[in-house]
């Protein structure tokens, strides 16, 4: 309904605006723009002559307060003493390298493959998450494992494609791929930035406790 | 579960957003689903909104289109009786279900059981409708439409009723779909997504059901089963084995074999097609790849000389899988095992350089250039007569057309296609083809199958006759080696002493022969090899006079093909001038031929094997010049019955291999005979004037009716040995087969 | 040959039809209770008055199973001194037409359950035979829990089934007749099988059966137990040795039954009945029982009845008095009952207060929305738990279907494990309206069977208006009430209790796992408030009328 709605009014806006342009393609060119910057004159003029009028028309308590403000410099002192307060307020900015900030326990940062406790990886290879990819960042390929489940020989993702969407962890069925709090990962080369299955699953160990923590968090709201 | 599919659908309507609104306006079947989203155009644009208003003239009904290309067909324009459906009023046939005149009518019946080709089973009860003065819903598959029935397809009580059965059936089917190979193409998946709930209730335990081991070919998840038997009525009826069968009664039921046993029918990749959920999937593409990943190329099986329609789904250079196209003149809607399961042939042992064997005996990689400067070479150095051709099995018309050309200009005509034998008759058609055609069959009421074995040979042809014989109770009189027929038949004899016997009626089948209304005599190209060739065939063609085989009406003298280059090498005149060519041959050019008796050349020959596979010729080639496969070509084929078809590309070509005809090309061009055809275009205008039917894609060209015996009565000696089997190996017949891993799998377990 | 002739020739004919006027008497005379009771002739009873309005209690001369009990011998001598096989041949030589007329004046009904009047069904079978011979199937697969009807008649009166098989048969104009026993009857067949033999032996059956020319054969097959076998068209799958298993109808076996021949399945004691009813006349077995109800039928009493029996007895009986006369009255005396089940365990039980006054007939127990069925009457007192029955009769159901069709093979086994946790759990289950989805589709298979089964029926007990013993209600009361606490935290919102009272039937799923874990789950923040509102609005007495009526 909201986009329907959306979409309505953008078509308005639209149309209005192609309206207006039309109008003006309508007539000639020149002309137009003549008339308007004439009547922009007129009425800057009368805007300026109203306003002389008003300031003359002050009455002396105005004209009284500001020139106290102008020899005490009190403008000067109230602006001077919120400095001070805030030099001597809690200070916001942190340390970034060596202080972190709060992060949400939805975040998305960089992508990982989850295992099961048993260290088996939980990645099915149903390849939703290559199909719902937007970016087509994602590239999986798969066969039968030797004990006959169904695993993935190939999980690559382009993190120079990726736009942090998290619709691949959204489509996941069993949690495997999912975007971690980590967004510290930035490379020196393209190449480093293109992920493999091994990359992956080794992301995944590594934040497997922050991952589960916020995939608990967020349980109920799933 | 269905989280790809909504994917999909959503990627899809975004798509049908993004069209240009005036062409939503033109196509009213857009208009539909634009109109939800498109707000009140009159708005903006009143002559829009004109127009939208304009091509509805408000009537009550608007029309339906026929679901799927649902056909009526007529037999009897008194039979026709009238339902309504929705409202709709349909004339139908008398006899035809409530499911098929709701097709008719343009409603889509969420069915599971019910098969179009296969007997009414009625127990899905998923095609539940509401039938007025009817106390309860109706199994609409099993129940015939009766004249004035008020079928209610979207009531309340037939979408209650279909959301209870879905419900139902979901209670025991695992919750797998991300795991499973039919995820994505799977009715189940979309049914529940249509018709379904959207909660289950069921929280007690599921069941869970042992796999059954059915072969190399069909991957079971028996726990995904609804039982629906489509699978056991494909088996007993269409395929001819009695392997399936269902065990147990109530929620214990299960498909199965009983005892342990794998499914030996040729057609049983079908079952992967018609199992509705992910029960029997594909084993060899078992988690390969999904449906939506690949990219589907329609075009035609070359394994045989049928020409089963396929499509080959590829994702990039690779073949993932075949699945059959629906076509009601060849192959209805099923293909053989070897057409469905032998594309992992295709990326093995493939020839991917020109190569040239040197002193040492090994091969070793050039360019195009030099491979080609030296078979011109060698070309120019042999005696005109001394040039021998070879077509191989898989050859498209066009090669065929540009070898011969080439070899005619060397002043060569020694050339033939494979399994033709030294001397095919070429000059009649009807000698060569399936002259009553593989859907014409149908209207046989004897068969007399003489040295062929169509199942092995022609599985669909096989398919047709059963399904014939089944129908009709249609007699089949067989001649040849034991083998093993999956019809009541009864076998004649072994050998050409039987066909003499009948030919001079003194036979006991004689007497069905004379009084079959539409009988078809089907003769095996295996005869073509044999010595006494001539004399067999007319043998044949007396008993087809004595029998009024050949008459204006009917044509029933069939000649059954082996190969897919065949019948297209005997209508582009591959016929070579003498019989031993091969022995006396200094140049052999073999494109693509893999069973000449490569022992009979002479030591000091030069044999150019052009090809796809690594197969027999190449340990005799001198040089090596790789082509590609049916798969990465354009190219044409003509089937047994004598209708064209195309391929087309579906992968890129391996290697630096190059199409046929364009190597040939550039073989003239090096030996300096230049061939005078540059594109494909090109070549086909060239064949339009030797054979101008092969250009006539998918039409059967009939051939002309032939009076019978214009060959002299026979009157030679003929010898009393028995027919052999023409095919040794189903699943092994060309180079491609050979080197599939299935196929051999299929050997070895399937051929015991 | 020579004697067929003259059996055949014209002036025997006349000879019997000029007899027939005293055929009655004849026969009557010379009737099963001819040798047993009464020596003297009665006279025809009068037509039965239209103000015949008490029914029951069957004369002893009027029985047709008079060796029911297995007192007297089985066999052929034992038998033709009862008056079987006495005669026959005159009643084949008076012809099918006759035959089929006579029943269709008499006004049996099937005796299998479904009701439907024997004469018609008989007159469906082609008259002119299209070169396919047309055979008599007798449904002796006796598996409905409750019933033991036709056991009775196989074992201890098998001849009469044998001589109604070839009556019928002539009436239907079959070659042959096909008896399927169920597995489980080991006796029964080898009883029915010795009668068989001296049958044979003595001519009534074969070749020129009774020696009225009409070639009969009788075969007994042996089924493999399976109640879906019951069924006619499952019957016939099975007698032709392939899975029993219902078939799709039409063709309906009148046209194409048994291997593909014009077939009529029917029940044993309908069977059964039909010579005695030719040989002492329709009228007289009209006479008995209402209207469109006539007869005599065994009614098979079991469960909790002081002596449970197989009773041959007038129809249109008045349960009550079937019990209290015949088998000694329900345990612990009448206002001890608590549920009876009068058919079979496929239709639906009956209340007490409905068991006071009900008539055992086809239409009488069809108006209270239960049947006939095969008057097997199970009794319940009130000591049984319904729900504990109902889950044991789930189990039977879940066991024998078939698994042909899926709202069957599926919903059975969902409809146990239900019911089981129904009865292991007072205080979890399914609303009774997420039931009526389920189970309203159940009753679209081929057969009739999970219609039977519908919970959504409405002479079916639903699970909400279960009689249940007292201390589970109380368990299911209170649980109900902390649902209801639950469900009113919703009234935080500014609901208004009217507008609420209607939440538990609207929601669609009744937490099945108690309401302990439905309060921790997401609301168990709220109890404290609830509790607050619950003393501030006085909701008591609300509870207390929504427990009652629940």
């Amino acid at each position: 309904m909201a986009s329907l709605l959306a979409r309505k009014s953008l078509k308005s806006l639209c149309s209005r605006q192609l309206a207006g342009a039309g109008q003006a393609m309508q007539g000639s060119n020149k002309n137009v723009l003549q008339i308007s910057s004439y009547r922009f004159s007129t009425k800057r003029d009368d805007e300026e002559k109203e306003k002389l009028l008003k300031e003359i028309s002050k009455d002396w308590s105005s004209i009284f307060e500001r020139s106290i403000n102008t020899l005490f410099l009190s403008e000067m002192v109230r602006g001077l003493s919120l400095t001070l307060k805030y030099f001597f307020e809690k200070k916001v900015t942190i340390n970034y390298p060596f202080e972190k900030g709060p992060l949400s326990p939805r975040f998305r940062g960089e992508h990982a493959l989850r295992r099961y406790p048993t260290g088996e990886e939980r990645c099915i290879a149903c390849k939703l998450c290559e199909a719902i990819c937007p970016a087509q960042a994602i590239t999986i390929e798969a066969e039968e494992r030797e004990d006959g489940s169904r695993r993935t020989t190939r999980y690559d993702i382009d993190m120079t494609k990726c736009i942090y969407c998290g619709f691949c962890q959204e489509a996941c069925p069993v949690d495997a791929i999912v975007e971690g709090p980590n967004f510290e990962f930035a490379t020196e080369t393209h190449e480093e930035l293109l992920y493999d299955k091994e990359k992956l699953l080794e992301n995944g160990d590594r934040w497997e406790t922050e991952i589960a923590e916020n995939l608990r968090s967020e349980s109920l709201y799933r | 579960m269905g989280l790809g599919l909504l994917a999909l659908r959503a990627s899809r309507s975004l798509a049908l957003n993004r069209l240009p609104r005036a062409f939503a306006y033109q196509n009213p079947s857009n208009n539909a689903i634009i109109r939800g989203i498109v707000s009140t155009p009159e708005l903006q644009n009143p002559e829009a909104a004109a127009a939208v208003q304009q091509p509805e003239p408000a009537p009550e009904l608007p029309p339906r289109k026929p679901v799927a290309g649902a056909r009526v067909h007529f037999t009897n324009p008194d039979d026709a009786i009238e339902v309504f459906v929705d409202g709709y009023p349909v004339k139908v046939p008398k006899g035809m279900t409530v499911l098929q005149a709701c097709e008719i009518a343009g409603v889509d019946i969420p069915r599971f059981c019910y098969h179009s080709r296969l007997s009414v089973a009625g127990n899905c009860r998923m095609c539940l409708v509401e039938v007025e003065k009817s106390p309860k819903p109706v199994a609409s598959c099993a129940m015939p439409a009766l004249p004035g029935m008020k079928i209610k397809t979207d009531t309340p009580i037939a979408k209650k009723a279909r959301e209870g059965v879905m419900e139902f059936l979901l209670m025991n089917h695992p919750l797998d779909c991300p795991i499973c190979d039919q995820g994505g193409e799977c009715d189940l998946q979309d049914q529940s997504m249509a018709f379904g709930s959207d909660r289950g209730r069921f929280t007690e335990m599921k069941r869970s059901v042992v796999d059954k081991n059915l072969g190399p070919l069909v991957k079971t998840v028996m726990t995904r089963c609804i039982q629906c038997t489509r699978c056991v009525r494909f088996a007993t009826e269409v395929a001819g084995v009695q392997d399936l069968g269902i065990l147990g009664r109530g929620s214990g039921e299960e498909i199965g074999t009983y005892v342990e046993k794998l499914m030996t029918s040729e057609l049983s990749g079908n079952v992967i097609d018609i199992c509705p959920v992910g029960a029997l999937t594909s084993k060899p593409f078992a988690f390969k790849a999904r449906n939506w990943e690949l990219k589907g190329t329609e075009s035609i099986d070359v394994t045989d000389a049928v020409g089963s329609n396929i499509r080959i789904d590829s994702r990039g250079p690779e073949v993932l899988r075949i699945t059959p196209r629906l076509n009601e003149d060849i192959n209805e809607e099923w293909i053989s095992d070897k057409t469905r399961f032998f594309y992992d042939g295709l990326k093995r042992q493939r020839l991917n350089d020109p190569m040239i064997r040197g002193p040492d005996g090994r091969f070793k990689a050039v360019t195009w250039r030099d491979a080609l400067a030296v078979v011109a070479e060698v070309l120019h150095q042999v005696k005109a007569e001394e040039i021998v051709g070879v077509a191989g099995k898989l050859s498209d018309a066009e090669s065929m057309m540009a070898l011969k050309d080439l070899l005619n200009k060397m002043g060569s005509n020694n050339i033939w296609c494979e399994g033709n034998g030294s001397d095919p008759q070429a000059d009649l058609r009807s000698g060569f083809l399936l002259n009553s055609s593989i859907a014409g069959l149908e209207k046989a009421d004897v068969f007399l199958l003489v040295g062929t074995q169509p199942r092995v040979e022609a599985a669909m042809v096989n398919a047709r006759i059963r399904k014939t014989v089944r129908a009709t109770q249609a007699k089949v009189g067989y001649i040849g080696p034991p083998t093993d027929i999956n019809y009541d038949h009864q076998h004649l004899g072994t050998g050409t002493q039987t066909l003499l016997e009948i030919a001079e009626g003194r036979h006991p089948f004689c007497s069905a022969l004379l009084h079959a209304k539409n009988p078809a005599i089907i003769v095996g190209a295996g005869l073509f090899e044999h010595k006494d060739k001539d004399a067999m065939f007319s043998a044949v063609e007396t008993i087809a006079k004595l029998g009024k085989v050949v008459r204006p009406d009917w044509n029933g003298l069939n000649v059954l093909l082996l190969n897919a280059a065949q019948s297209a090498a005997l209508d582009l005149g591959l016929v070579p001038e003498s019989g031993n060519s091969v022995e006396s041959a200094k140049f052999l050019y073999l494109m693509g031929a893999d069973d000449v008796d490569l022992d009979k050349v002479a030591s000091d020959a030069f044999v150019v094997y052009q090809g796809h596979h690594g197969d027999r010729s190449v340990y005799r080639a001198n040089v090596i010049l790789p082509a590609s496969a049916f798969s990465e070509k354009e190219g044409t084929y003509e089937n047994t019955e004598g209708c064209s078809q195309e391929t087309l590309p579906a992968v890129p070509i391996v290697g630096d291999a190059r199409d046929d005809w364009k190597i040939i090309r550039a073989l003239s061009e090096v030996a300096g005979i230049r061939l005078p055809y540059d594109t494909l275009g090109a070549v086909r205008t060239r064949i339009r004037t030797v054979a101008p039917n092969l250009l006539h894609l998918d039409e059967r060209e009939p051939s002309a009716i032939s009076s019978v015996a214009v060959k002299p009565q026979f009157s030679q000696k003929v010898s009393i040995a028995p027919f052999g089997a023409a095919v040794e190996n189903f699943y092994m017949t060309d180079s491609i087969t050979r080197a599939s891993k299935i196929m051999a799998q299929c050997t070895a377990q399937l051929l015991k | 040959m020579g004697s067929i002739k003259n059996i055949l020739s014209l002036s025997r004919t006349a000879k019997l039809s000029r007899y027939s006027e005293k055929w009655d008497l004849v026969c009557r005379s010379f009737s099963t209770q001819g040798a047993t009771t009464s020596s003297t002739p009665q006279t025809p009873p009068p037509p039965p008055p239209p103000e015949k309005t008490h029914f029951g209690g069957l004369k002893d001369e009027d029985r047709i199973f008079t060796n029911l009990y297995g007192i007297h011998d089985p066999f052929l001598k034992g038998a033709m001194k009862r008056g079987d096989w006495y005669r026959t041949k005159d009643l084949v030589l008076k012809g099918t037409d006759w035959i089929v007329g006579e029943m269709k004046k008499s006004g049996l009904r099937g005796r299998g359950g479904a009701g439907f009047p024997s004469g018609l069904k008989w007159s469906f079978m082609p008259k002119v035979s299209d070169g396919r011979p047309s055979y008599l199937v007798v449904n002796a697969d006796e598996s409905e829990p409750g019933t033991c009807k036709d056991r009775e008649i196989m074992r201890h009166d098998p001849h009469k089934l044998l001589e109604g098989c070839l009556i019928a048969g002539v009436g239907m104009r079959a070659s042959a007749a096909y008896i399927y026993i169920r597995g489980e009857y080991v006796n029964e067949r080898l009883n029915l099988e010795k009668a068989l033999k001296e049958a044979y032996k003595a001519g009534f059956l074969g070749k020129n059966a009774c020696g009225s020319g009409y070639d009969f054969d009788v075969h007994i097959h042996f089924g493999a137990g399976a109640y879906i076998c019951g069924e006619e068209t499952a019957l016939l799958e099975s007698l032709e040795g392939k899975q029993g298993k219902p078939r799709l109808k039409p063709p309906f076996p009148a046209n194409s039954g048994l291997y593909g021949c014009p077939t009529t399945v029917t029940n044993v004691e309908t069977v059964a009945v039909s010579p005695t009813i030719l040989r002492r006349g329709p009228e007289w077995f009209a006479s008995f029982g209402r209207k469109n109800n006539s007869g005599t039928k065994l009614y098979c009493v079991s469960g909790h009845v002081n002596k449970p029996c197989t009773v041959e007895e007038e129809m249109s009986m008045p349960l009550k008095e079937l019990i209290e006369r015949h088998c000694g009255g329900v345990r612990g005396g009448w206002d001890n009952l608590l549920a009876i089940i009068p058919g079979g365990s496929s239709v639906p039980l009956l209340p007490k207060h409905i068991c006071d006054d009900v008539l055992m007939d086809y239409d009488a127990l069809k108006a209270v929305q239960s049947g006939l069925g095969t008057a097997a009457v199970i009794v319940m007192d009130k000591s049984t738990d319904v729900v504990d029955a109902i889950a044991r009769l789930s189990y039977f159901y879940k066991h024998e279907s078939c698994g042909q069709c899926t709202p069957c093979r599926e919903g059975t086994g969902w409809l146990w494990m239900v019911m089981e946790r129904l009865k292991s759990r007072a205080s979890s289950g399914i609303s009774d309206q997420s039931w009526r989805g389920g189970s309203g589709t159940m009753r679209r298979g081929s057969c009739l069977r999970p219609q039977l089964l519908d919970l959504s029926h409405p002479g079916k007990p639903n699970v909400s208006h279960l009689p249940r013993p007292q201390e589970k209600c109380k368990t299911v009361a209170s649980v109900k009430g902390l649902y209801y606490s639950v469900s009113y935290l919703c009234l935080v919102v500014g609901v208004t209790v009217k507008a609420h009272r209607r939440l538990p039937s609207q929601s669609q799923i009744f937490l099945s796992h108690g309401v302990a874990e439905y309060l921790t789950h997401s609301y168990s923040y709220c109890i404290l408030p609830a509790l607050l509102l619950f003393r501030f609005l006085d909701l008591r007495g609300f509870m207390i009328e929504n427990i009652s009526t629940h």
